[in-house]
């Protein structure tokens, strides 16, 4: 029988990805069985980390352990998978980038020189080579199984770039945006989750990330003041696009 | 089938009704504009009731807005016919553990376009020419027994019928098409044996002058407001002379986002990628589903990207509609249902683009 090796690996974030892949495995027997846990600290007690077909890598890199852990990481595996938003474009603790690091740590924890954490908050493409980027927040368990089963039989990932958009008019949602003037990231949004926001009538928060290689930052501006004006302040969309597109935005600022 | 010179019929909702329901009676199956929670889909009618008689949609660049308004026109929703003839997933095919291919099957009975608008008319008319070798597409198709149109008496604030030739009255096509006047008159006319014995079978009674003096105002009036755009010929020759002009194309496509909003909600855009599902036994299922050109992987193949820039993309959907349709299937690819003008969420007016096409390069 066809087997996967996988290595579930965690860095800072908050496991959401890995219950994604948990229910995914768990819910198809047939995929279990094919399925084999080489590491994976948060649901198993012997861990090696030994070669593997898989690395599932969820978070963004926020500390020096977890950077040298990734390099090791990808030094063992065939396949790389960025898991989830936050190993794709740092997370909701990217947040943090550029606020005096010892006041957010004070705010959480009572001693702050238990924590070590670097002042960037990193998405994995900027340590290491990444090979599949699944982003979501969390990830969509389907997406997810469908990789593993492709790579089960010698396939992989065939990336479609569009945007939340597509989804909602193939699931016929009619757009919040135009027909209920609700303020709506989805159309500088990746596409993934299968319109899920729009489709009880909220607008998305753009929690797939920023699609950069459509949108760039004149377009994004643009795109901004039409939000603005359907009532979305600034602060509010800035604060989302920090948490969920962190490295998206330095990349689009970098260009220029 | 030649309409006979001022041959009209009178009538009111009531024999709309019952048209309906003649047309149920006789085994067909009536699509068209059905209202389903807050919004207006294009789908099967199982109830006279389910028609948008009683809603007003208003229609702005970037902005829809549905209205309970029992005296109100209703144009039409972002759901076009492509959603029931060319739907936006489709199983193609599945392939068994033993890699057996198995071709899926389509069925169904035989239906009736009920209400719908000339340009969705015109628009499947379009597909008929590209979509004429797609096995899907022709089974769906070749169901439909019978074509009733409601002519736009009054068009909406993005329609640019007029121009494109495709509306806002019913062109050939029709078995039936009906115009709902002021007072709750409604005027009927044929385009087909089938339809007259239609209209004969409801016992409508021929209508007035006064009453087809009235009508031929609304829909001329209609025709004006939709025809502000400048002739189709010039606008194919003007996008050909354009096409080098890098930096026309960045200025007019500059907030676009490349969402692909205008490419789902065209009535025929086509475009399809593939997707293969896997199951974990070996198990798979192909399926298509519609793909924008706007979209970043439409124009990427291996090695390469014929349009990796976002204004390439938008140019391509403005020369595709206007120029190269036409060239590929003699039809111009915009049935002028402002559609893409209304749903573009930045309000991004294709009218203004080919204006200003023509306006810089036009003779």
């Amino acid at each position: 029988m066809r087997k996967v090796s996988v290595a579930v690996v965690k860095l800072t974030s908050c496991s959401g990805c890995i219950n994604e892949f948990l229910y995914a495995v768990a819910s198809s027997p047939e995929l279990l069985r094919r399925v084999t846990l080489v590491y994976a600290t948060e649901f198993q007690d012997l861990n090696t980390l030994e070669e593997v077909d898989v690395a599932l890598v969820e978070g963004s890199v926020a500390t020096q352990q977890q950077e040298e852990l990734v390099k090791s990481v990808r030094s063992r595996a065939r396949l790389v998978v960025a898991l989830g938003t936050c190993a794709v474009f740092g997370g909701v603790q990217a947040a943090r980038v550029g606020e005096d690091l010892r006041r957010v740590i004070l705010a959480s924890y009572p001693n702050p020189d238990f924590v070590s954490v670097l002042p960037e908050v990193r998405s994995l493409d900027r340590v290491v080579r990444v090979d599949v980027r699944l982003q979501g927040c969390p990830v969509n368990g389907d997406s997810l199984a469908r990789l593993l089963v492709k790579v089960i039989y010698g396939g992989g990932e065939v990336s479609i770039v569009e945007n939340a958009c597509s989804e909602c008019k193939r699931a016929g949602v009619q757009c919040v945006m135009v027909s209920k003037g609700v303020p709506c990231l989805g159309p500088v949004t990746f596409g993934g989750c299968g319109a899920l926001c729009p489709s009880f009538g909220r607008g998305c928060y753009g929690c797939y990330g920023l699609n950069t290689s459509l949108v760039d930052a004149e377009r994004l501006a643009k795109f901004l003041e039409v939000l603005e004006k359907m009532g979305m302040s600034r602060e509010d969309v800035n604060s989302l696009l920090k948490s969920f597109s962190y490295s998206a935005l330095a990349r689009l600022q970098a260009r220029g | 089938m030649e309409q006979l010179p001022g041959t009209y019929f009178r009538g009111d909702v009531e024999n709309l009704r019952a048209l309906f329901n003649v047309i149920r009676s006789r085994g067909l199956e009536p699509i068209g504009y059905v209202i389903r929670g807050d919004a207006i889909y294009f789908g099967s009618l199982s109830s006279f009731e389910l028609l948008p008689l009683g809603l007003e949609d208003v229609q702005a660049p970037g902005s829809y807005r549905l209205y309970r308004n029992p005296s109100g026109f209703f144009r039409h929703s972002s759901s076009s016919p492509k959603y029931w003839f060319h739907p936006p997933v489709q199983r193609v095919l599945e392939v068994s553990e033993g890699f057996e291919v198995e071709a899926v099957q389509e069925g169904g009975g035989p239906v009736a376009l009920f209400g719908v608008k000339p340009c969705d008319v015109a628009s499947i008319e379009v597909l008929d020419r590209i979509l004429s070798s797609d096995d899907s597409f022709r089974s769906r198709r070749s169901r439909v027994a019978l074509v009733v149109v409601e002519e736009c008496t009054v068009p909406g604030a993005t329609c640019f019928c007029g121009t494109t030739g495709t509306g806002p009255s019913a062109r050939g096509g029709y078995d039936i098409a009906y115009a709902r006047l002021g007072g709750g008159l409604v005027l009927f006319k044929y385009g087909s044996e089938v339809g007259l014995k239609l209209i004969e079978e409801l016992g409508l009674t021929k209508a007035s002058e006064d009453e087809v003096a009235e009508y031929e105002r609304v829909m001329g009036r209609a025709r004006e407001a939709t025809s502000r755009l400048p002739k189709l010929q010039e606008v194919s020759r003007a996008l050909e002379r354009s096409l080098a002009d890098e930096a026309f194309w960045k200025e007019v496509s500059s907030r676009c986002v490349g969402c692909a909003n205008c490419n789902m909600v065209c009535p025929t855009c086509f475009c399809t990628e593939f997707v293969d599902y896997l199951e974990p036994s070996g198990r798979a299922r192909r399926v298509r589903q519609w793909f924008g050109c706007l979209s970043y992987t439409y124009g990427q193949v291996a090695g390469a990207h014929y349009r990796p820039e976002l204004y390439m993309r938008y140019r391509h959907f403005v020369l595709h509609k206007f120029l190269f349709y036409p060239k590929q299937v003699g039809l111009v690819g915009c049935v002028g249902c402002g559609r893409c003008v209304t749903w573009c969420p930045v309000g991004l007016d294709i009218r203004d683009v080919v204006s200003r096409v023509v306006a810089k390069y036009g003779s």
